[in-house]
């Protein structure tokens, strides 16, 4: 539309005006950028501009004593696992995947053997995911997109970047989550449970019984701790006062306060206990050393391992049992015959 | 200590102990002689001045020295400054774009943040800049300088080092050959001085007020709704002329941009993904070049060489943000006159050329307004090249496609299988003569 009108246009005025322009050069010492400044110096003043009209602003809660309290220190760094070490510690929340180094089986500090079968792997980059979802207490819900989601090696579910205002952070990806999808948190309890969607992050107080959850805080205000890992999930199975009890995938059963945060659905990735490894190279990928290789004896000098007996192992086929017979008589002395 | 370098010729090895060299040297080279002038006949009256002499330079005052804090060597004993240290430091960040970001909502999300209309296509102004007189030997031209950037340029580099996402284990050595970028270097250099050719056929003067600059610097600060976005760059190729562009859109098709409608970015703002930045001043707001004074000078044309892995909307998102920011440095070095409304009397246009691998990308940019309060009243316009195929190369010789990847293989058997794409040198040609007489 546009584009037809204007190149019929073109044609006509361009070398009017380009005579124009070129011989008004001298320039004239107006107010050229007054209008910006002003709006620099009101800019407390002046309404806010279109974008930032009912959005709902919360920072990242999760700071680096949280993670200092979770993990192991090193002198600037900390351990991720037994595998892994973090060289540096970020000053703050970052996004930006951080570097990590191999242990090898060995302690950093100590230089001293802990583990046998430990060593190679591919390059791991280290997320910080956020575990805190907290919404406001009163008023509209915090909403946030999802941008991307990606699958890294740090982690067995796949990572949602999400974003709000000025504001970007990983958290878990649901399993039908897509990009481009809106999700909200919020922090009070209605008296009427909500309908919950996939994503939604709620006090555990909030939701109707036989939901199924993930990201289970054990406190208010800790962080989630319980069903992180890829397809696990959890479901609310009742509420007395002010406790809800939840049944968590190991068949555990847990009573927590109202206030514990939770999110909606299960964790993505939940084919992941499907997967196979399809050559021993996969091991050795993922970080585990390979064994020596010589064949040993077994001696029984570590002891006899007792092991559970098989089952029965059928063969051919089975005879039906006689169905037994009921003989009604009159006397008890019948039965002997 | 003294140096090896600063005894020889000076000191003889075992003859003496140093100090009496030393004594010897002073004594025998110490003084300086003077050197007898020989006054030519005819001039012996006349009185002879040296104008290198100390008394005959007039005295500068020059800026007081302040020796350094330690020896030079010392410097990585101690601990490094820190940005605090900066006079420019403030603790309040400004958003800033730089080379590196990605728009992850693409064009609309540019066109947000600079308060422009985009518009497929390029218009037919530029198109027929060239009025069809193209070279006669120009695509064999084009593909010599392809063979040169590519193959045959002596000097080599140690190449980057190659990263495979699928197979990150995968390890190659160390190659030394021309890198990306610089291939794209030397073709561009050669690309500018072909298309000047075409212009010195029409007009031979034309090339006296065009001028093309090497590694620009540009910043501009622009307040978009009381929030501060810097932009900054290192421009590559930078053409400037004492003429601006011709304005392409004007009257009432300029008029009908006020009804364009921006995207709902809920609950985003457009200046997510852009870095905070805490070393400003914005009192100088605008630069173009640091190194000339740029008096009667106007950018035209911007070229961009990147070796990035952007996709192609990333990259032109990027190309008209780089475009917004030089116009508005312009704009404003220029002090352009402005309505009530912050319309500009006489818009800018300014184009733009950006070249990821052997990707071209066009646009143009005409700023209209100087009113970045809202988003009411008319907006810039932007014209972006959406179709055809802008690589100008296909099958890139790499180390995969050869039976023997040896630096000689990539020189016989690879150039063969390119495949020349002869449209994007038209482009380019007429987006470069573009505003000449």
């Amino acid at each position: 539309m546009l584009q037809n009108k204007i190149s019929s246009v073109i044609t006509k005025k361009s070398a009017a005006l380009g005579r124009f322009i070129n011989s008004s050069h001298t320039a004239e010492f107006t107010l050229y950028s007054a209008l910006n400044q002003q709006s620099a110096t009101k800019a407390t003043n002046s309404v806010p501009i279109d974008w930032k009209k009912d959005v709902v602003v919360i920072p990242v809660q999760t700071s680096i004593e949280d993670l200092k309290r979770n993990h192991r220190l090193v002198k600037d760094g900390f351990y991720v696992s037994h595998r892994l070490y973090v060289e540096k510690i970020p000053e703050k929340y970052t996004t930006e995947p951080l570097p990590t180094r191999r242990t090898g089986g060995y302690d950093i500090e100590t230089r001293e053997r802990l583990y046998k079968r430990v060593g190679g792997g591919l390059p791991i980059y280290w997320h910080f995911v956020d575990f805190k979802r907290v919404g406001p207490k009163t008023g509209p819900p915090l909403v946030e997109k999802v941008i991307d989601i990606i699958k890294t090696r740090d982690r067995t579910s796949f990572l949602a970047l999400v974003a709000h205002a000025d504001i970007k952070r990983y958290i878990l990806a649901t399993q039908n989550m897509k990009v481009g999808d809106l999700i909200r948190t919020s922090g009070e309890i209605p008296r009427i449970p909500v309908k919950a969607f996939e994503g939604d992050a709620y006090p555990c107080g909030a939701l109707p019984n036989g939901t199924t959850v993930h990201n289970i805080e054990p406190t208010p205000g800790y962080g989630a701790v319980f069903c992180r890992a890829a397809g696990s999930s959890a479901e609310i199975v009742n509420q007395i006062n002010d406790r809800v009890i939840i049944k968590l995938p190991s068949g555990l059963e847990l009573s927590l306060d109202k206030y514990c945060m939770v999110t909606v659905g299960q964790v993505s990735h939940a084919t992941h206990k499907d997967e196979k490894l399809s050559h021993p190279v996969d091991t050795r990928d993922l970080g585990y050393r390979p064994r020596s290789g010589l064949w040993q004896r077994k001696d029984g000098y570590c002891g006899r391992k007792v092991h559970p007996p098989k089952p029965i192992k059928v063969v051919g086929t089975l005879e039906k049992e006689e169905i037994n017979k009921i003989k009604y008589t009159f006397n008890n002395w019948s039965l002997t015959d | 200590m003294v140096t090896k370098i600063q005894i020889a010729g000076k000191l003889k090895f075992y003859s003496k102990p140093y100090g009496r060299q030393w004594k010897w040297r002073y004594q025998v080279h110490g003084h300086m002689i003077e050197p007898k002038i020989k006054i030519p006949k005819g001039l012996e009256n006349a009185k002879i001045i040296d104008p290198l002499h100390p008394e005959t330079i007039p005295k500068i005052d020059l800026p007081k020295w302040t020796p350094p804090r330690r020896h030079p060597l010392l410097e990585s004993f101690f601990p490094q400054l820190s940005i605090k240290d900066n006079p420019n430091y403030h603790e309040t960040p400004i958003k800033m774009f730089d080379n590196s970001t990605k728009f992850h909502a693409g064009i609309d999300q540019v066109c947000l943040l600079t308060k422009t209309q985009p518009v497929k296509g390029i218009p037919s102004i530029i198109t027929n800049s060239t009025h069809g007189q193209d070279l006669t030997s120009q695509d064999e031209m084009v593909k010599n300088y392809l063979k040169q950037s590519l193959a045959f340029n002596p000097t080599k580099q140690p190449c980057p080092s190659l990263k495979i996402p699928n197979d990150p284990k995968f390890v190659i050595g160390k190659q030394y050959g021309t890198p990306h970028k610089r291939q794209m270097f030397i073709l561009l250099n050669n690309l500018i001085r072909l298309s000047n050719t075409n212009l010195f056929k029409r007009n031979h003067t034309s090339l006296l007020t065009r001028e093309v600059l090497e590694n620009c610097d540009l910043e501009a600060i622009v307040n978009r709704g009381g929030e501060y976005i810097s932009i900054k760059r290192n421009v590559d190729f930078c053409l400037f002329s004492k003429t601006s562009l011709p304005t392409i859109v004007f009257g009432q098709d300029l008029e009908k941009t006020s009804a364009y409608e921006f995207i709902n970015m809920y609950p985003i703002f457009p200046t997510i993904d852009l870095k905070d930045q805490h070393i400003y001043n914005l009192e100088k707001n605008c630069l173009i070049d640091n190194r000339s004074d740029l008096n009667g000078k106007i950018v035209q044309t911007i070229i961009n060489i990147n070796d990035d892995d952007f996709t192609n909307e990333q990259d032109v998102s990027r190309l008209i943000m780089l475009l917004f920011g030089t116009a508005y440095a312009q704009a404003n070095m220029m002090k352009l006159p402005v309505n009530q409304d912050g319309l500009l009397l006489k818009p800018l246009v300014v184009n733009g050329i950006s070249v990821t691998n052997q990707r071209f990308n066009y646009a143009t940019f005409q700023l209209n307004t100087l009113n970045f309060k809202d988003n009411k009243g008319i907006k810039n316009i932007v014209f972006y090249d959406d179709q055809g195929q802008n690589e100008i190369y296909m099958n890139r010789p790499t180390v995969d496609n050869l039976p023997y990847p040896t630096q000689k293989n990539i020189q016989r058997l690879a150039l063969r299988n390119l495949q020349y794409n002869p449209e994007v040198f038209q482009k380019f040609l007429a987006y470069f003569s573009f505003g000449s007489k």
